[in-house]
């Protein structure tokens, strides 16, 4: 009888754990897939300042160094060694994966979902925000490696590699198209997420222009039947930028910091990779420049000093003899500034048949202004600077990149100084080496003492290896020495 | 009281002379087998050598006395020994001897089955195989025992992890692992540490934590068909453990083994002794390299001028100052377990200890277990049993990083070693806060003091974890029996790391950058809950047919939980803790969960006990697959004949013939959360550095975050990942089983690989979750047994061997290769037509004719545009030797672990070309020389002879670390190591039962005595892993930890 109890109780006890299994059968018992870790949607303005971060850390870093030692802003100091390949001319087709990647895996592909969020929502406000830092992106991309993929880049696994020329193109109709729509300014609770303008929708419109303006410049020497036009009725219409467009300042703690500097001193083992080149040294001091205290620091005796460009295997100067270049954590990073869109104004103006000296003079004082300088003296009957207004188109031209390549120091700046000089021949490459002595002019390019491409400037940055790899229908590898299409 | 003694003593003697007398005895010896008579059987009176043998028909005649004992031998039977008494008549039946194949294996879900009707590989090992040398880590006592199972350690460091392998890596983006089950419960084995580059610290892996001494046996079940029952967690093959138990007795054991080992560092790089500190051949004081002149024995002073005062050394070579540098490490291992139980009840409940301080001074590589086991049974009634078990483990480890740089910012301690020249004395920086020694004044500001390193960052680890199951068996009728099993196992871990902070500037060593400091707190939380619901049923059907059925309801959920914190700049010195910073922590938080549940089946039949037929399936539900495509099927089938059973003429060849066939499924599904594309936080990588959210707005001055389109993108349709193997076998034993092999041949495909692909960027994304292509593993395991004397003296010997081939059969459309490198260094790679895991690398340029292309200007190879294919990953084969022989009560064993064929990267060779340390570099004497048959281009197609030597100044570190050396960087990783050495003696059983001892075994045993690595290895052990213990592991090491000999002795004793 006691048997029998326990029988029934056992068998209850089973009866009861299999149901209880089976419950499990229920539908929602392996509902349990979604993440909880991160979100999986979210409004596009809330993407916005990572992508524009994006922007601003790739262009700065990498990119931003090698352009500023092609644009002999500074060059590799000779007690250590980080980027002395730069410094040579030798690169190889792995070296700029990693900003190749961050343009597309960090900044473009967000623009694009923010452009479709906006699209679908009808927010023509984020739309215009994110067409225009999308196509300030591609524009560097199509400066610094000619074709890239473009109409498929973010559409297909293995998106096919797009003309220059056609992007320019693409890029020119999508800012005219997001211009086109009725746009709002942002709610202001929503401002913290425009981190350029502060959600001042009128500010995005000028960045569209003014960059309009550029991209018309930029092709202007292989299609001036359609840029000369457009860039009269941009001049017309007047609404460029007044103010700087960028990163205006930065915080000063960890993973904050203006990206040079987070790169440069907080990420690198040395922070004395980068010194000043006697190239732009000492053009600013022959011309008793004041920029040249906010350029670069002076060396251990207080004094500047600069390396001839290229000449880090000099054995002669001491490490603490060099002035590096200046370094501020809250320095910020410009896209377009302000002095920056005058000096594009003064060559539209100079190329359209006007008269550039006002243009120029409100670029130099405005550059000047941009570290609380005078321009005045500069500027004056006799000024270093002084407008050649009797001079030549080529002078006149020539005065105008001149200024503009001292503007643009370091950073996102330094691209387009590097790039004006690939299009303009502005500062001049000189074949003479430094020294007033045998005619070499202070503020031309001297070619670097360790070359090794046999007196050739690069033309653009090496193909990247990393794409071509993945991607089934890249392009042929092509090396930095290969002009650009508005270079042809 | 005399006259008693004397009247006794005279009873004796008569009695003893009355038992004196002889008598003749016959009789037959016939064999059990077949019942027929046995020539040649020995019969001996015992204690003499007195003695006759049986004639053709068996019989014999021997004369005896009463009080005589025969023995009855012969060769591959049971010795019978027979008192003569008062017998005339002595007929006897002799058995055949066991060769152990009636033994029973435990199998999938914990279901035993005999051994001899297993149609896969299955192999069994006892307690005393692998507790030989007293491991702390169960699966090292294994290493080369086992064919088809390759079994590493990744370093010498205590509580360092063990890679098992069974039968290739078949899974390129998944976990190769097997599934360790305890007890017929699934236990977690994953690891706290990383294998990362930065941040490289290993903490073990948590099938380390099983207390050896616990274990009754482990079976490992390696083929398909013998693991389809675990479904979607077993492609990788199981590791059965089963625990030990109490027995059913009155009788209470009472078992104690203690251990002391010491451990020595081992396998350290080769070094070069001629010449000194200095660059370009130029002696410097400040440089971290040996590229100096040539030792002359000159007083030298060197480093930094403190107080007007500097250090002097003679310019000669520390040959030993890395041996130096390192401690005799210790273990100490104790554990106590007690058994016994009642009518109904057993019980079985043990404490472990094991506490280690490894080679490295100072306790920053400390390892300390302790575990608790309580196991008891009880029967409620003949037909309802109840069991429980739990275990308890306490876990603290201090660990030394390997690898490129800590989170914290800290410099891991062998990379900062082998950059010290060689005329450097280690150990005279152990007083690292000394005046020449400390970070202030250190000679070079290149590299820094090592006991610095080790002192100034630490890595610890503290885990609480607690496994076991309850369990009831109702037998309902006397073929049907329920059974339920419910298992858990839920860790807790604590992880810290810290980096002191030290400002180098106004010091001598100012040019270096300053090192933040950091403090890092990592919490994870593991769990899993497994059930398990058995039917079995079993019937004769009739004489010839035996059924056996059982149908089972799994459900399994894990979850895991982890959060971590971050924070550098540490402010005040010497404070470790997260608070003491001004700057703004990382935190991150993750979690995820995931279940299974699944139906399985499996039916034996068995033919007259000679012919099995085995088929099981299995159906399971995943939530980490499409919730409309979540449900996959694993079918296996096996089939086994005993020939010796079946025709017992083939007796004759073989004492046991068995041949099997055998196929099955397994899988594994997504990991969580793969499906559905989520945002990641905002984060810029800048190269050096990043920008991360939340950042300030500059233009609102408010904080914002922001995220970003993640760069891995999901797969909503995403399949599970199938194995399909197959395998023939056979197992043959012949001389009364005194030689048997057991061999197998495989063929595993694994296809639709879940795994991440790369994609170019312009994609949007950087890599895509797929199905992908089709690994091939194939091969074969033979296991030799040999037994070749026996008696007083017996040897045996257990040679086994394996080889297996993997290839990459196809991967993606369009897609021919994957990169697998943990680093950015050599390429390794999973290539369509390749075994998996190949090297690529870069090479000097050649001409057509293969001569190395060099710039006329200077002399210096060229670099090749196009990367070089240089060998894979994969052993060509391995074997392991394992002999014992015992004598009396010694036990003398050793085994020999060979491995031969593959590659590995090694940071640690990159090292010692960089700094000159490397016995490579004294190449020509470090005399100029013009690269051999080297030409140079001529631009037009033709090449002609180079003539042009290579510069002085890059003699150095300039041309021996050229891009296009990276050949160098990879070794073979061949070797043959002494892996154990034992000499262990049993005290008597006459002598010890005169204590109460049961059985007392004293051993003085060697583990990885001796290595012999392939010429081309002279840097590391080749078993040496930074990047964890799957298959990025097998790319190599980043300046890893040496490994280590050991020597103990141990004492186990019974009561």
């Amino acid at each position: 009888m006691k048997d029998m109890k326990i029988k029934y109780i056992s068998l209850a006890v089973f009866m009861a754990l299999i149901s209880q299994l089976f419950m499990a059968c229920e539908k929602d018992y392996l509902e349990i897939n979604t993440d909880p870790n991160f979100p999986t949607e979210v409004p596009g303005y809330v993407i916005f300042p990572a992508a524009v971060m994006s922007t601003t850390g790739t262009l700065s870093t990498q990119i931003g160094i090698t352009t500023g030692m092609w644009a002999q802003h500074y060059t590799q100091s000779n007690v250590a060694n980080q980027f002395k390949e730069i410094d040579q001319f030798n690169l190889t087709f792995s070296d700029y994966d990693r900003p190749w990647r961050e343009f597309y895996s960090g900044a473009l592909n967000d623009y694009l979902a923010i452009k479709n969020f906006a699209e679908a929502d009808e927010d023509w406000t984020m739309y215009l925000m994110a067409t225009v830092m999308e196509a300030y992106t591609y524009q560097y991309m199509v400066d610094l490696w000619d074709n890239v993929p473009y109409t498929e880049a973010g559409v297909e696994f293995h998106p096919v590699f797009d003309k220059g020329q056609d992007v320019y193109n693409g890029l020119l109709a999508s800012l005219d198209l997001a211009l086109s729509k009725e746009v709002s300014d942002f709610p202001g609770n929503l401002a913290k997420y425009d981190m350029v303008f502060g959600g001042d929708i009128s500010l995005w419109k000028q960045f569209a222009n003014t960059l309009k303006l550029k991209l018309y410049m930029r092709m202007y020497g292989v299609n001036e039947s359609v840029s000369k036009p457009a860039i009269e009725a941009l001049l017309l219409a007047d609404n460029l930028l007044t103010t700087d467009a960028g990163i205006v300042s930065f915080e000063d703690a960890d993973n904050q910091r203006n990206p040079l500097m987070e790169y440069n001193f907080h990420g690198l083992n040395t922070g004395n990779n980068l010194v000043a080149s006697k190239t732009l040294l000492r053009y600013l001091q022959i011309n008793g420049d004041p920029r040249v205290e906010e350029f670069y620091d002076v060396n251990n005796a207080g004094l500047y000093a600069g390396l001839a460009q290229g000449d880090y295997t000099n054995t002669e100067i001491l490490n603490g003899e060099l002035s590096l270049i200046r370094e501020v954590a809250t320095k910020p990073v410009f896209f377009i500034s302000e002095a920056e869109c005058y000096f594009l104004q003064a060559e539209a103006i100079l190329r359209t048949g006007g008269n550039p000296k006002v243009m120029y003079d409100l670029a130099v004082t405005t550059a000047l202004m941009q570290y609380n300088e005078s321009a005045e003296s500069f500027l004056e009957s006799g000024g270093a600077y002084e407008f050649p207004s009797g001079g030549s188109f080529d002078e006149q031209l020539e005065a105008i990149i001149q200024q503009k390549w001292v503007a643009l120091f370091q950073g996102t700046n330094s691209t387009e100084a590097y790039i004006e000089h690939v299009r303009t021949g502005y500062p001049t490459e000189s074949d003479l080496p430094y020294g007033d002595e045998n005619g070499y002019i202070y503020g031309q390019f001297t070619y670097p003492v360790n070359g090794v491409s046999s007196g050739v400037y690069p033309k653009r940055l090496p193909s990247v290896k990393d794409e071509n790899q993945n991607n089934q229908n890249a392009d042929d590898l092509v090396d930095a020495f290969q002009p650009v299409w508005w270079n042809k | 009281m005399k006259k008693l003694t004397l009247v006794v003593c005279v009873f004796m003697l008569t009695f003893l002379i009355v038992n004196a007398q002889t008598k003749q005895i016959t009789g037959t010896v016939t064999s059990a087998d077949d019942g027929l008579g046995m020539p040649g059987v020995s019969v001996v009176i015992k204690g003499t050598t007195v003695g006759s043998s049986t004639d053709i028909d068996g019989k014999y005649i021997i004369e005896a006395q009463a009080s005589d004992v025969l023995t009855f031998s012969f060769v591959g039977m049971v010795t019978q020994e027979v008192p003569v008494g008062d017998k005339t008549i002595i007929d006897v039946v002799l058995l055949v001897e066991s060769i152990g194949v009636e033994e029973v294996i435990v199998t999938a879900v914990g279901i035993k089955r005999s051994e001899k009707s297993l149609g896969y590989s299955a192999t069994s090992v006892k307690s005393d195989e692998f507790n030989k040398t007293a491991p702390s880590n169960i699966m090292s006592g294994v290493t080369g025992k086992v064919a088809g199972v390759q079994i590493s350690s990744s370093s010498g460091a205590p509580g360092a992890s063990t890679k098992v392998v069974l039968r290739g890596y078949s899974s390129v983006g998944g976990n190769n692992q097997p599934l360790y089950v305890v007890d017929g419960v699934p236990m977690n084995n994953s690891t706290a540490g990383t294998g990362t580059l930065n941040d490289a610290v290993d903490f073990g892996n948590r099938a380390g934590d099983i207390n050896p001494d616990d274990v009754e046996s482990m079976t490992i079940l390696k083929g398909a068909s013998a693991t389809a029952l675990y479904g979607s967690r077993a492609a990788n093959g199981v590791i059965m453990i089963v625990t030990k138990s109490g027995s059913q007795s009155d009788k209470l054991n009472v078992s104690i083994s203690s251990s002391v080992e010491f451990s020595q560092v081992a396998n350290l790089p080769d070094f070069q002794n001629e010449f000194g500190q200095g660059w370009d051949a130029v002696w410097r004081s400040d440089e971290n390299g040996s590229w100096g002149p040539r030792f002359d024995g000159k007083l030298r002073p060197w480093g930094n001028t403190v107080d007007n005062s500097q250090l002097v050394k003679p310019f000669v070579a520390q040959k030993d100052n890395l041996k130096d540098f390192f401690d005799i490490g210790k273990t100490y291992k104790n554990s106590i377990s007690v058994s016994g139980g009642g009518d109904k009840t057993t019980f079985y409940a043990s404490y472990s200890n094991v506490s280690a301080d490894g080679f490295i001074p100072t306790d920053a590589d400390e390892y300390t277990r302790n575990t608790f086991a309580l196991k008891g049974t009880h029967e409620i009634t003949e037909q309802l049993k109840i069991s429980a078990s739990v275990n308890y483990v306490v876990k603290t480890a201090n660990a030394v990083a390997v690898g490129q740089q800590l989170l914290t910012g800290g410099e891991p301690l062998m990379g900062e070693i082998y950059q010290l020249p060689r005329d450097f004395s280690l150990v005279d920086g152990e007083d690292y806060n000394s005046t020449f020694y400390n970070f202030a004044n250190f000679y070079t500001p290149y590299a820094s003091n090592p006991y610095q390193s080790i002192g100034e960052n630490s890595n610890s680890q503290r885990e609480n974890r607690i496994y076991g199951n309850v369990g009831l068996t109702y037998e309902l009728t006397p073929e049907i029996t329920l059974s339920y099993k419910l298992g858990t196992d839920v860790a807790n871990t604590h992880i810290k790391q810290s980096s002191n902070a030290f400002s180098y500037k106004g010091t001598n060593n100012s040019s270096k950058q300053d090192l933040i400091g950091g403090q890092m707190e990592k919490e994870r939380y593991n769990s899993e809950v497994n059930s398990d619901l058995l039917v079995t049923f079993k019937k004769d059907l009739n004489e010839d047919f035996n059924l056996n059925l059982i149908a089972g309801w799994n459900v399994n959920q894990r979850d895991f939980r982890t959060s971590y914190i971050l924070v550098n700049n540490l402010d005040i010195p010497d404070f470790d803790h997260i608070t003491n910073s001004a700057s703004t922590p990382i935190v991150e938080y993750f979690e995820s969960q995931r279940r299974i549940y699944g139906v399985f089946s499996q039916a034996d039949i068995a033919f007259r006990n000679y012919l099995f037929l085995n088929v099981v399936a299995r159906n399971d539900w995943s939530s980490t697959l499409p919730s409309g495509d979540n449900s996959f099927f694993y079918p296996g089938v096996g089939l086994t004949f005993i020939a010796t059973d079946a025709i017992p003429e083939l007796s004759k060849v073989f004492s046991f013939a068995k041949l099997r066939a055998s196929w099955g499924k397994t899988g594994n599904d997504a990991d969580p959360y793969s499906l559905v594309n989520t945002l990641a936080k905002g984060n810029v990588s800048l190269g050096f550095g990043d920008l991360r959210f939340p950042m300030t707005n500059p233009v609102t001055g408010q904080k914002v975050m922001s995220w970003e389109v993640s760069n891995e993108l999901k797969n909503p349709n995403i399949k599970p990942e199938l194995t399909t193997e197959i395998e023939v076998g056979a197992d043959l034993r012949f001389f009364n089983g005194r030689l048997g092999i057991d061999f197998a041949w495989y063929k595993k495909n694994t296809k639709d690989q879940i795994t991440n692909v790369d994609l170019p960027s312009s994609s949007g994304y950087t890599s895509r979750i797929a199905n992908l292509g089709e690994i091939q593993n194939k091969g074969i395991e033979a296991a030799l047994s040999i037994n070749p004397v026996k008696g007083k003296l017996t040897w045996n010997a257990l040679i086994t061997f394996t080889r297996n081939r993997s290839k990459v059969i196809s991967l993606l459309d369009g897609i021919t290769k994957l990169d697998l490198a943990p680093v950015n260094a050599v390429e390794y790679r999973a290539e369509v037509g390749k075994p998996l895991g190949v090297y690529y690398g870069q090479d000097f340029e050649r001409d057509p004719s293969g001569n190395i292309v060099v710039n006329p200007a200077n002399g210096m190879p060229n670099v090749a545009t196009d990367n070089v294919y240089f060998g894979d990953s994969n052993y060509d084969f391995t074997m392991g030797m394992n002999n014992t022989f015992s004598y009396k009560g010694f036990d003398l064993s050793f085994s020999l672990d060979w491995r031969q064929g593959g590659l590995m990267y090694s940071r640690t060779s990159y090292y010692m070309s960089f700094t000159g340390n490397g016995p490579l570099t004294t190449y020509n004497d470090r005399e100029t020389w013009v690269v051999p048959g080297s030409v140079v281009d001529n631009g037009d197609g033709t090449y002609s002879e180079n003539t042009t030597p290579i510069a002085a100044d890059d003699l150095d570190s300039g041309f021996w670390t050229l891009p296009g050396m990276d050949r160098a960087r990879v070794v073979d990783k061949s070797f043959v190591k002494l892996r154990e050495l034992t000499l262990g003696y049993t005290i008597p059983k006459n002598i010890t039962s005169k204590f109460g001892l049961e059985r007392v075994n004293l051993s003085v045993y060697g583990r990885n005595l001796i290595t012999w690595r392939a010429s081309e290895n002279k840097f590391v052990d080749p078993e040496a892993t930074t990047f964890g213990n799957d298959l990025t592991s097998e790319y190599g090491e980043y300046a890893g930890m040496p490994s280590s000999r050991s020597y103990g002795i141990s004492l186990k004793v019974n009561f």
